[in-house]
Protein backbone atom coordinates (compact mmCIF):
# COMPACT_ATOMS: atom_id res chain seq x y z
CA UNK A 1 0.00 0.00 0.00
CA UNK A 2 1.35 3.57 -0.94
CA UNK A 3 1.45 5.53 2.30
CA UNK A 4 -0.57 8.89 1.63
CA UNK A 5 2.15 10.81 3.28
CA UNK A 6 4.98 9.62 1.36
CA UNK A 7 3.03 10.06 -2.18
CA UNK A 8 2.36 13.78 -0.83
CA UNK A 9 6.28 14.15 -0.92
CA UNK A 10 6.56 12.47 -3.80
CA UNK A 11 4.04 14.89 -5.95
CA UNK A 12 5.37 17.94 -4.39
CA UNK A 13 9.01 16.54 -5.40
CA UNK A 14 7.92 15.03 -8.86
CA UNK A 15 6.72 19.04 -9.27
CA UNK A 16 9.91 20.43 -8.38
CA UNK A 17 11.62 17.58 -10.98
CA UNK A 18 9.66 18.70 -13.65
CA UNK A 19 10.65 22.04 -13.50
CA UNK A 20 14.02 21.24 -13.65
CA UNK A 21 16.41 17.76 -14.57
CA UNK A 22 18.83 18.94 -11.65
CA UNK A 23 18.02 18.82 -8.10
CA UNK A 24 19.90 21.26 -5.66
CA UNK A 25 23.19 19.19 -4.61
CA UNK A 26 22.42 20.69 -0.75
CA UNK A 27 20.04 18.40 -0.47
CA UNK A 28 21.81 15.46 -1.35
CA UNK A 29 20.56 12.70 1.05
CA UNK A 30 17.06 13.89 0.57
CA UNK A 31 17.23 13.60 -3.24
CA UNK A 32 18.95 10.13 -2.36
CA UNK A 33 16.05 9.16 -0.76
CA UNK A 34 13.14 10.52 -2.99
CA UNK A 35 15.40 8.78 -5.96
CA UNK A 36 15.31 5.42 -3.44
CA UNK A 37 11.50 6.27 -3.61
CA UNK A 38 11.10 6.43 -6.81
CA UNK A 39 13.05 3.90 -8.18
CA UNK A 40 11.04 1.11 -5.20
CA UNK A 41 7.88 2.37 -6.84
CA UNK A 42 8.80 2.05 -10.62
CA UNK A 43 10.27 -1.64 -9.87
CA UNK A 44 6.65 -2.51 -8.67
CA UNK A 45 5.05 -1.43 -11.88
CA UNK A 46 4.69 2.57 -11.35
CA UNK A 47 5.03 4.17 -14.54
CA UNK A 48 4.96 7.74 -13.24
CA UNK A 49 7.39 7.06 -10.61
CA UNK A 50 9.42 5.89 -13.66
CA UNK A 51 8.26 9.12 -15.79
CA UNK A 52 10.13 11.15 -13.06
CA UNK A 53 13.43 8.92 -12.67
CA UNK A 54 13.80 9.20 -17.04
CA UNK A 55 13.10 13.33 -16.26
CA UNK A 56 15.91 12.95 -13.71
CA UNK A 57 18.74 10.97 -15.85
CA UNK A 58 17.43 11.80 -19.50
CA UNK A 59 20.26 14.64 -19.97
CA UNK A 60 22.67 12.37 -18.72
CA UNK A 61 21.34 9.46 -20.86
CA UNK A 62 21.06 11.42 -24.49
CA UNK A 63 24.37 13.07 -23.94
CA UNK A 64 26.03 9.97 -23.15
CA UNK A 65 24.63 8.24 -25.97
CA UNK A 66 25.13 10.98 -28.58
CA UNK A 67 28.65 11.19 -27.80
CA UNK A 68 29.52 7.35 -27.97
CA UNK A 69 27.38 7.35 -31.04
CA UNK A 70 27.14 10.69 -33.03
CA UNK A 71 24.02 11.72 -33.76
CA UNK A 72 20.96 13.35 -32.64
CA UNK A 73 18.64 10.34 -34.11
CA UNK A 74 20.49 7.52 -32.94
CA UNK A 75 20.93 8.80 -29.43
CA UNK A 76 17.26 9.33 -29.23
CA UNK A 77 17.13 5.80 -30.38
CA UNK A 78 19.83 4.62 -28.02
CA UNK A 79 18.26 6.43 -24.99
CA UNK A 80 14.54 4.62 -25.69
CA UNK A 81 15.79 1.13 -25.41
CA UNK A 82 18.26 2.46 -22.27
CA UNK A 83 15.20 3.41 -20.54
CA UNK A 84 13.04 0.50 -21.53
CA UNK A 85 16.26 -1.87 -19.98
CA UNK A 86 16.48 0.20 -16.68
CA UNK A 87 12.53 -0.28 -16.83
CA UNK A 88 13.08 -4.00 -17.51
CA UNK A 89 15.75 -4.83 -14.61
CA UNK A 90 14.84 -2.34 -12.12
CA UNK A 91 14.10 -4.76 -9.76
CA UNK A 92 17.84 -6.75 -10.09
CA UNK A 93 18.98 -3.13 -8.92
CA UNK A 94 20.61 -2.74 -5.63
CA UNK A 95 19.44 0.31 -2.99
CA UNK A 96 23.35 0.33 -2.22
CA UNK A 97 24.67 0.74 -6.10
CA UNK A 98 25.19 4.16 -7.22
CA UNK A 99 21.91 4.31 -9.56
CA UNK A 100 23.63 7.26 -12.11
CA UNK A 101 26.76 4.53 -12.54
CA UNK A 102 24.19 1.88 -13.45
CA UNK A 103 22.46 4.09 -15.71
CA UNK A 104 25.41 4.69 -17.23
CA UNK A 105 26.86 1.33 -17.89
CA UNK A 106 23.65 0.23 -19.35
CA UNK A 107 24.15 3.35 -21.95
CA UNK A 108 27.63 2.12 -22.27
CA UNK A 109 25.93 -1.23 -23.32
CA UNK A 110 23.27 -0.48 -25.59
CA UNK A 111 25.43 2.06 -27.45
CA UNK A 112 27.93 -0.61 -28.19
CA UNK A 113 24.64 -2.66 -29.50
CA UNK A 114 23.98 -0.07 -31.58
CA UNK A 115 27.16 0.38 -33.18
CA UNK A 116 27.24 -3.18 -34.03
CA UNK A 117 23.97 -3.47 -35.16
CA UNK A 118 24.04 -1.37 -37.74
CA UNK A 119 27.23 -2.56 -38.92
CA UNK A 120 28.93 0.84 -38.69
CA UNK A 121 32.65 0.87 -38.50
CA UNK A 122 33.19 4.28 -38.11
CA UNK A 123 30.32 6.34 -35.98
CA UNK A 124 28.84 9.14 -38.04
CA UNK A 125 29.45 12.28 -36.13
CA UNK A 126 27.93 15.97 -37.28
CA UNK A 127 29.94 17.27 -39.52
CA UNK A 128 30.51 21.07 -40.80
CA UNK A 129 28.33 20.00 -43.93
CA UNK A 130 25.68 18.91 -41.71
CA UNK A 131 25.40 22.06 -40.33
CA UNK A 132 25.20 23.80 -43.42
CA UNK A 133 22.44 21.69 -44.91
CA UNK A 134 20.38 22.09 -41.62
CA UNK A 135 20.64 18.61 -40.92
CA UNK A 136 21.08 19.07 -37.20
CA UNK A 137 19.51 22.04 -35.58
CA UNK A 138 19.89 21.12 -32.62
CA UNK A 139 23.49 20.66 -32.66
CA UNK A 140 24.67 23.24 -34.14
CA UNK A 141 22.35 26.70 -33.94
CA UNK A 142 23.75 29.30 -35.98
CA UNK A 143 23.06 32.95 -34.21
CA UNK A 144 22.18 35.28 -35.87
CA UNK A 145 25.18 38.64 -35.11
CA UNK A 146 28.18 38.56 -36.90
CA UNK A 147 30.34 38.29 -33.67
CA UNK A 148 28.26 35.27 -32.57
CA UNK A 149 28.27 33.51 -36.08
CA UNK A 150 32.15 33.66 -35.89
CA UNK A 151 32.40 32.25 -32.23
CA UNK A 152 29.57 29.79 -33.59
CA UNK A 153 31.95 28.79 -36.55
CA UNK A 154 35.08 28.33 -34.13
CA UNK A 155 32.86 25.79 -31.63
CA UNK A 156 31.71 24.36 -34.93
CA UNK A 157 35.17 23.64 -36.38
CA UNK A 158 36.66 22.61 -32.84
CA UNK A 159 33.11 20.03 -32.46
CA UNK A 160 34.30 18.76 -35.60
CA UNK A 161 37.70 18.20 -34.62
CA UNK A 162 36.95 16.27 -31.45
CA UNK A 163 33.97 14.63 -33.47
CA UNK A 164 36.60 13.17 -36.36
CA UNK A 165 39.33 12.39 -32.93
CA UNK A 166 36.07 10.51 -31.98
CA UNK A 167 35.39 8.62 -34.89
CA UNK A 168 38.93 6.82 -34.88
CA UNK A 169 38.47 5.70 -31.19
CA UNK A 170 37.50 2.02 -30.93
CA UNK A 171 34.58 2.08 -29.26
CA UNK A 172 36.12 0.91 -25.52
CA UNK A 173 38.57 3.18 -25.77
CA UNK A 174 35.40 6.15 -27.07
CA UNK A 175 33.31 5.08 -23.92
CA UNK A 176 36.53 5.12 -21.16
CA UNK A 177 37.61 8.56 -22.70
CA UNK A 178 34.07 9.72 -22.63
CA UNK A 179 33.29 8.47 -19.20
CA UNK A 180 36.71 9.82 -17.98
CA UNK A 181 37.22 13.37 -19.70
CA UNK A 182 34.02 14.57 -20.52
CA UNK A 183 31.78 13.02 -17.82
CA UNK A 184 34.93 13.53 -14.95
CA UNK A 185 34.33 10.01 -13.52
CA UNK A 186 37.43 8.54 -11.86
CA UNK A 187 39.46 6.09 -13.47
CA UNK A 188 37.70 3.19 -10.68
CA UNK A 189 34.48 4.70 -11.43
CA UNK A 190 35.06 3.97 -15.16
CA UNK A 191 36.31 0.43 -14.80
CA UNK A 192 33.30 -0.21 -12.74
CA UNK A 193 30.78 1.61 -15.22
CA UNK A 194 32.74 -0.31 -18.17
CA UNK A 195 33.32 -3.56 -15.82
CA UNK A 196 36.92 -3.81 -16.60
CA UNK A 197 39.77 -3.39 -14.38
CA UNK A 198 41.38 0.08 -13.62
CA UNK A 199 44.80 -0.76 -15.39
CA UNK A 200 42.82 -1.55 -18.70
CA UNK A 201 41.03 1.40 -18.19
CA UNK A 202 44.12 3.49 -18.35
CA UNK A 203 45.67 2.12 -20.76
CA UNK A 204 42.61 2.60 -22.56
CA UNK A 205 42.44 6.35 -21.55
CA UNK A 206 46.50 6.93 -22.57
CA UNK A 207 45.71 4.93 -26.04
CA UNK A 208 42.84 7.52 -26.97
CA UNK A 209 44.51 10.73 -25.47
CA UNK A 210 47.33 9.57 -27.85
CA UNK A 211 45.24 9.23 -30.51
CA UNK A 212 43.07 12.75 -30.13
CA UNK A 213 46.62 14.64 -29.95
CA UNK A 214 47.96 12.85 -33.21
CA UNK A 215 44.47 13.69 -34.60
CA UNK A 216 44.58 17.17 -34.11
CA UNK A 217 48.08 17.83 -34.83
CA UNK A 218 46.90 16.24 -38.35
CA UNK A 219 43.80 18.98 -38.24
CA UNK A 220 45.46 21.53 -37.20
CA UNK A 221 48.54 21.11 -40.14
CA UNK A 222 45.73 20.64 -42.92
CA UNK A 223 43.93 23.34 -41.68
CA UNK A 224 47.76 25.86 -41.91
CA UNK A 225 48.23 24.83 -45.56
CA UNK B 1 63.80 9.05 -16.76
CA UNK B 2 64.54 9.46 -20.44
CA UNK B 3 62.26 11.54 -22.99
CA UNK B 4 60.84 8.09 -24.00
CA UNK B 5 60.05 6.81 -20.90
CA UNK B 6 58.21 10.04 -20.42
CA UNK B 7 56.91 10.22 -23.40
CA UNK B 8 55.06 7.15 -22.39
CA UNK B 9 53.69 8.32 -19.95
CA UNK B 10 52.39 11.94 -20.46
CA UNK B 11 49.15 10.87 -21.58
CA UNK B 12 48.25 9.22 -18.14
CA UNK B 13 50.36 12.34 -16.66
CA UNK B 14 48.11 15.05 -18.27
CA UNK B 15 44.87 13.74 -16.97
CA UNK B 16 46.25 13.01 -13.31
CA UNK B 17 46.45 9.55 -13.53
CA UNK B 18 49.53 8.77 -12.52
CA UNK B 19 50.74 7.93 -8.65
CA UNK B 20 52.12 10.78 -6.80
CA UNK B 21 56.24 9.07 -7.45
CA UNK B 22 56.10 9.02 -11.22
CA UNK B 23 54.42 12.38 -11.81
CA UNK B 24 56.71 13.64 -9.60
CA UNK B 25 60.08 12.44 -11.74
CA UNK B 26 57.56 13.64 -15.40
CA UNK B 27 57.75 17.03 -13.44
CA UNK B 28 61.10 16.93 -12.83
CA UNK B 29 62.00 15.72 -16.04
CA UNK B 30 59.17 17.82 -18.40
CA UNK B 31 60.97 21.05 -16.76
CA UNK B 32 64.70 20.76 -17.80
CA UNK B 33 63.22 19.16 -21.50
CA UNK B 34 61.59 21.56 -23.79
CA UNK B 35 60.82 18.90 -26.12
CA UNK B 36 59.15 16.95 -23.56
CA UNK B 37 56.88 20.55 -22.25
CA UNK B 38 56.03 21.14 -25.69
CA UNK B 39 54.20 17.48 -25.68
CA UNK B 40 52.48 18.37 -22.40
CA UNK B 41 50.83 21.40 -23.87
CA UNK B 42 49.76 19.79 -26.79
CA UNK B 43 48.53 17.15 -24.60
CA UNK B 44 46.70 19.91 -22.70
CA UNK B 45 45.23 21.80 -25.67
CA UNK B 46 43.60 18.30 -27.02
CA UNK B 47 42.07 17.70 -23.57
CA UNK B 48 41.13 20.95 -23.07
CA UNK B 49 39.01 20.63 -26.65
CA UNK B 50 37.83 17.61 -25.54
CA UNK B 51 36.44 18.46 -22.34
CA UNK B 52 34.77 21.84 -24.39
CA UNK B 53 32.98 20.00 -26.65
CA UNK B 54 29.85 19.92 -25.27
CA UNK B 55 26.85 17.59 -26.45
CA UNK B 56 24.20 19.27 -28.03
CA UNK B 57 21.32 20.94 -25.92
CA UNK B 58 18.48 18.71 -26.61
CA UNK B 59 15.03 20.09 -26.44
CA UNK B 60 12.38 19.42 -24.19
CA UNK B 61 10.36 18.15 -27.03
CA UNK B 62 12.97 15.64 -28.10
CA UNK B 63 13.36 14.61 -24.46
CA UNK B 64 9.60 14.94 -24.11
CA UNK B 65 8.87 12.51 -27.45
CA UNK B 66 11.91 9.81 -25.93
CA UNK B 67 9.71 9.48 -22.31
CA UNK B 68 6.42 9.16 -24.19
CA UNK B 69 7.87 6.51 -26.50
CA UNK B 70 9.48 4.27 -23.96
CA UNK B 71 6.01 4.75 -21.78
CA UNK B 72 3.96 3.50 -24.65
CA UNK B 73 5.93 0.94 -25.43
CA UNK B 74 5.82 -0.44 -21.50
CA UNK B 75 2.34 -0.06 -21.41
CA UNK B 76 2.22 -2.07 -24.82
CA UNK B 77 4.51 -4.89 -23.23
CA UNK B 78 2.29 -5.03 -20.07
CA UNK B 79 -0.97 -5.28 -22.16
CA UNK B 80 0.14 -7.91 -24.01
CA UNK B 81 0.85 -11.29 -22.32
CA UNK B 82 3.90 -13.03 -22.27
CA UNK B 83 3.73 -16.56 -24.24
CA UNK B 84 4.99 -18.43 -20.82
CA UNK B 85 2.16 -16.83 -19.19
CA UNK B 86 -0.48 -18.00 -22.14
CA UNK B 87 1.11 -21.58 -21.95
CA UNK B 88 0.55 -21.64 -18.20
CA UNK B 89 -2.82 -19.90 -18.10
CA UNK B 90 -5.18 -22.64 -18.63
CA UNK B 91 -3.01 -24.67 -15.61
CA UNK B 92 -2.13 -21.83 -13.38
CA UNK B 93 -5.42 -22.07 -11.12
CA UNK B 94 -5.32 -25.83 -10.96
CA UNK B 95 -1.93 -26.21 -10.97
CA UNK B 96 -1.53 -27.29 -7.34
CA UNK B 97 -4.24 -29.08 -7.63
CA UNK B 98 -2.98 -31.10 -10.77
CA UNK B 99 0.44 -31.67 -9.29
CA UNK B 100 -1.12 -33.25 -6.11
CA UNK B 101 -3.13 -35.62 -8.59
CA UNK B 102 -0.24 -36.34 -10.44
CA UNK B 103 1.95 -37.39 -7.56
CA UNK B 104 -1.20 -39.63 -5.89
CA UNK B 105 -1.55 -41.31 -9.12
CA UNK B 106 2.02 -42.16 -9.17
CA UNK B 107 2.02 -43.42 -5.42
CA UNK B 108 -1.27 -45.51 -6.34
CA UNK B 109 0.49 -47.13 -9.25
CA UNK B 110 3.69 -47.59 -7.55
CA UNK B 111 1.82 -49.54 -4.56
CA UNK B 112 -0.18 -51.78 -7.04
CA UNK B 113 2.84 -52.82 -8.61
CA UNK B 114 4.52 -53.98 -5.78
CA UNK B 115 1.92 -55.40 -4.21
CA UNK B 116 0.82 -57.52 -7.58
CA UNK B 117 4.00 -58.76 -8.01
CA UNK B 118 4.90 -59.72 -4.67
CA UNK B 119 5.07 -63.50 -4.15
CA UNK B 120 1.59 -64.96 -2.92
CA UNK B 121 2.32 -68.24 -2.68
CA UNK B 122 3.66 -67.69 0.73
CA UNK B 123 0.12 -67.90 2.09
CA UNK B 124 -0.90 -70.44 0.04
CA UNK B 125 1.89 -72.83 0.38
CA UNK B 126 0.29 -74.92 3.09
CA UNK B 127 -3.22 -75.08 1.39
CA UNK B 128 -2.55 -75.57 -2.23
CA UNK B 129 0.93 -77.84 -2.85
CA UNK B 130 0.06 -79.06 -6.07
CA UNK B 131 0.90 -82.52 -6.63
CA UNK B 132 2.00 -83.38 -9.95
CA UNK B 133 2.36 -86.94 -11.06
CA UNK B 134 3.82 -87.30 -14.83
CA UNK B 135 5.00 -90.63 -15.81
CA UNK B 136 7.28 -91.11 -18.53
CA UNK B 137 5.86 -92.91 -21.51
CA UNK B 138 2.13 -91.67 -21.19
CA UNK B 139 3.26 -89.52 -24.84
CA UNK B 140 4.42 -92.27 -26.41
CA UNK B 141 1.86 -95.26 -25.27
CA UNK B 142 4.27 -97.07 -22.48
CA UNK B 143 2.91 -98.55 -19.39
CA UNK B 144 3.64 -97.21 -16.09
CA UNK B 145 5.41 -99.91 -15.40
CA UNK B 146 7.57 -99.52 -18.41
CA UNK B 147 8.04 -95.95 -17.12
CA UNK B 148 11.16 -94.90 -16.42
CA UNK B 149 10.61 -91.59 -14.92
CA UNK B 150 8.90 -91.21 -11.47
CA UNK B 151 5.93 -89.50 -10.41
CA UNK B 152 6.48 -85.62 -10.19
CA UNK B 153 5.58 -84.10 -6.78
CA UNK B 154 5.51 -80.23 -7.52
CA UNK B 155 5.30 -77.55 -4.53
CA UNK B 156 4.99 -74.15 -4.60
CA UNK B 157 7.37 -71.68 -3.52
CA UNK B 158 8.12 -69.88 -6.26
CA UNK B 159 6.48 -71.42 -9.80
CA UNK B 160 8.19 -68.15 -11.77
CA UNK B 161 11.99 -70.22 -11.26
CA UNK B 162 11.00 -73.57 -12.12
CA UNK B 163 11.25 -74.98 -15.77
CA UNK B 164 10.69 -78.29 -14.90
CA UNK B 165 6.84 -77.26 -15.10
CA UNK B 166 6.51 -76.99 -18.49
CA UNK B 167 8.61 -80.18 -19.82
CA UNK B 168 5.94 -82.35 -17.90
CA UNK B 169 2.86 -80.63 -19.17
CA UNK B 170 3.17 -81.77 -22.72
CA UNK B 171 2.59 -85.37 -21.26
CA UNK B 172 -1.30 -84.13 -20.30
CA UNK B 173 -1.94 -84.85 -24.10
CA UNK B 174 -2.49 -87.94 -25.61
CA UNK B 175 -6.18 -88.92 -24.15
CA UNK B 176 -4.35 -89.46 -20.60
CA UNK B 177 -6.28 -89.43 -17.49
CA UNK B 178 -6.23 -87.04 -14.87
CA UNK B 179 -6.16 -87.92 -11.55
CA UNK B 180 -6.64 -84.87 -9.28
CA UNK B 181 -6.81 -84.35 -5.64
CA UNK B 182 -8.63 -81.35 -5.01
CA UNK B 183 -9.25 -79.05 -1.58
CA UNK B 184 -12.95 -77.38 -1.46
CA UNK B 185 -13.48 -78.09 -5.08
CA UNK B 186 -10.52 -75.70 -6.21
CA UNK B 187 -9.38 -76.36 -9.86
CA UNK B 188 -5.81 -77.96 -10.23
CA UNK B 189 -3.52 -75.31 -10.48
CA UNK B 190 -0.67 -75.52 -12.98
CA UNK B 191 0.98 -72.59 -12.61
CA UNK B 192 1.72 -73.11 -8.34
CA UNK B 193 4.61 -75.46 -8.12
CA UNK B 194 8.16 -74.13 -8.07
CA UNK B 195 9.90 -76.41 -6.62
CA UNK B 196 9.91 -80.06 -7.82
CA UNK B 197 11.40 -83.63 -5.70
CA UNK B 198 11.00 -86.74 -7.52
CA UNK B 199 9.28 -89.44 -5.31
CA UNK B 200 6.91 -92.69 -5.94
CA UNK B 201 4.07 -92.23 -4.01
CA UNK B 202 0.94 -93.64 -3.94
CA UNK B 203 -0.26 -92.80 -7.68
CA UNK B 204 2.44 -95.46 -8.27
CA UNK B 205 1.03 -98.09 -6.23
CA UNK B 206 -2.47 -97.68 -7.55
CA UNK B 207 -2.71 -100.83 -9.70
CA UNK B 208 -4.24 -101.23 -12.84
CA UNK B 209 -3.85 -97.11 -12.85
CA UNK B 210 -3.16 -95.66 -16.41
CA UNK B 211 0.18 -93.84 -17.57
CA UNK B 212 -1.22 -90.67 -16.42
CA UNK B 213 -0.52 -87.42 -14.94
CA UNK B 214 -2.74 -86.03 -12.17
CA UNK B 215 -2.48 -83.14 -10.57
CA UNK B 216 -3.63 -82.47 -6.77
CA UNK B 217 -3.94 -80.07 -4.35
CA UNK B 218 -3.61 -80.61 -0.57
CA UNK B 219 -5.43 -79.37 2.23
CA UNK B 220 -3.61 -79.51 5.67
CA UNK B 221 -6.41 -79.17 7.53
CA UNK B 222 -9.54 -80.35 5.55
CA UNK B 223 -10.42 -84.24 4.30
CA UNK B 224 -8.85 -84.74 0.55
CA UNK B 225 -10.65 -86.89 -2.43
CA UNK B 226 -8.22 -87.99 -4.98
CA UNK B 227 -9.93 -89.77 -7.89
CA UNK B 228 -7.77 -92.08 -10.39
CA UNK B 229 -9.47 -93.10 -13.54
CA UNK B 230 -8.66 -96.15 -14.62
CA UNK B 231 -8.90 -97.14 -18.59
CA UNK B 232 -11.77 -98.86 -17.80
CA UNK B 233 -14.34 -95.86 -17.75
CA UNK B 234 -16.41 -98.07 -15.38
CA UNK B 235 -13.74 -98.09 -12.89
CA UNK B 236 -12.53 -94.82 -11.14
CA UNK B 237 -10.93 -94.88 -7.82
CA UNK B 238 -11.71 -92.55 -5.06
CA UNK B 239 -9.85 -92.01 -1.87
CA UNK B 240 -11.03 -89.55 0.51
CA UNK B 241 -8.12 -88.92 2.89
CA UNK B 242 -7.46 -87.26 6.54
CA UNK B 243 -5.70 -84.18 7.00
CA UNK B 244 -2.11 -85.61 7.68
CA UNK B 245 -0.40 -84.57 10.68
CA UNK B 246 2.67 -84.26 8.82
CA UNK B 247 2.33 -82.18 5.86
CA UNK B 248 5.00 -83.89 3.96
CA UNK B 249 2.85 -87.07 4.56
CA UNK B 250 -0.35 -86.91 2.77
CA UNK B 251 -0.91 -90.94 3.15
CA UNK B 252 -1.63 -91.00 6.46
CA UNK B 253 -4.87 -92.01 7.63
CA UNK B 254 -6.41 -92.18 3.96
CA UNK B 255 -8.10 -94.74 2.82
CA UNK B 256 -9.29 -95.56 -0.44
CA UNK B 257 -12.66 -96.96 -2.04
Amino acid sequence: MRSPLAWGKLNVLSEVALNRNDLPVSDLSENQTWLQLLITRAAAGDTDAFEQIMIHSQQKVMTLSWRMLGNEADARDASQEVFLRIYKYLGRFKQEQDFFAWVYQITVNVCRDFAKKRQRHTTQFPSLASMDTGRDESAFEVPADQQGADEALIAAQQRELIAGAMATLPAKERAAIVLRDIEGHTTDEVARILKSSSTTVRSQISSARRKIKLHCEQYLRRKAR
Amino acid sequence: MNCKQVEELLPLYVGHDLEDGRAGMITAHVQTCTHCAGSVEEYVEAGQLVQQSAAPQFSEATYASVRQSVLHEIKRESETPRLRDLLLRPFQPRLMWAVSTAVLLAACALAYYFVASRPNVLHDQKANAVIKLAPDGAADGRGPEQSSSPAVIAGSPDHRLNPLHKTVKPNLAGGLHSLTMAKNSRKPRLSQPSWHSRTQDEPAAVPGAVPATFETSISSRKPMRLEIQTRDPNIRIIWFSQPPANEGSPNESSKGI
